[in-house]
């Protein structure tokens, strides 16, 4: 039987998301499942976020749709922070086109099964080199 | 649930909260802490500040959660003690400790040697 990992011990998503009744329930799946979620309604609170190093974020799930420019955080963690994994989440058609160069890998569909997010940022984490702890992903 | 529009505020106490094995729900004012509310949440305590922007402030959020869903116990946070006639069952006063959060919500809800809230 597989044990229920400890807070925190797959590293921290900062979950960037307006709509609380969205975020609410993703945060807490991906709570149970081991990562630290920081939680961010704003593009100015995510970046807030990202810079305060009490954090320790280490892949940030952004909201198309997030307050104040949902691209935006994607622009600044590229720009600033291109070893974080970055995943945008809610995208209309015409946004998937114009994200995928901001992406770490794909964007995915609006109203992202907590499951199918699960996976990906286990993939994406997966793919990246983390020198100090290979044991990151389980 | 903590309803407070300081992100840092906000993030910080939400996170020791939950490092304390509180489940916390997060937003940042009183109208998105009525739509968690009206969607059905299972709360035990509201830990909100009473300044906020939005169409209503902490102390008015808390006289609809007295009326509206008694079994929820609110805890209110400001600078200055509310004071339009309200009467808070608990208040803590700004700045304030998070072990003050931790120990009042433990209080309200006899958790303070459960492991798992």
């Amino acid at each position: 039987m597989e044990q229920k990992p400890l807070y925190g011990q797959r590293g921290t998503v900062l979950l960037a998301e307006h709509d609380v009744l969205v975020r609410m329930p993703i945060a807490r799946y991906l709570r149970e499942c081991g990562y630290r979620v920081v939680e961010a309604i704003t593009i100015k609170e995510a970046i807030q976020a990202v810079q305060d190093r009490r954090f320790n974020v280490t892949a940030v799930v952004a909201s198309a749709q997030l307050s104040g420019d949902g691209f935006g955080i994607s622009r600044w963690v590229k720009q600033h922070r291109p070893d974080l994994t970055m995943l945008i989440t809610g995208t209309p058609k015409r946004a998937v086109d114009a994200a995928a160069e901001l992406c770490s890998d794909d964007t995915s569909p609006s109203r992202l099964a907590p499951q199918l997010l699960l996976r990906r940022i286990r993939r994406m984490l997966a793919s990246r080199k983390h020198p100090d702890d290979t044991s990151r992903i389980a | 649930m903590v309803v407070e529009d300081e992100y840092f505020i906000r993030a910080m106490v939400a996170d020791e909260l939950r490092k304390s094995g509180f489940e916390v729900v997060e937003c940042s004012s009183a109208d998105e802490a009525m739509d968690v509310l009206h969607a059905g949440a299972n709360l035990s305590v509201i830990f909100t500040d009473i300044r906020m922007p939005g169409s209503m402030d902490g102390v008015k959020l808390a006289q609809i959660v007295s009326k509206q869903f008694p079994d929820i116990r609110v805890v209110l946070t400001s600078s200055d003690p509310p004071c339009n006639g309200f009467a808070a069952e608990h208040f803590i006063a700004q700045p304030y400790h998070t072990d003050e959060v931790i120990q009042c919500i433990d209080a309200l809800l006899g958790t303070s040697t459960t492991p798992d809230r």
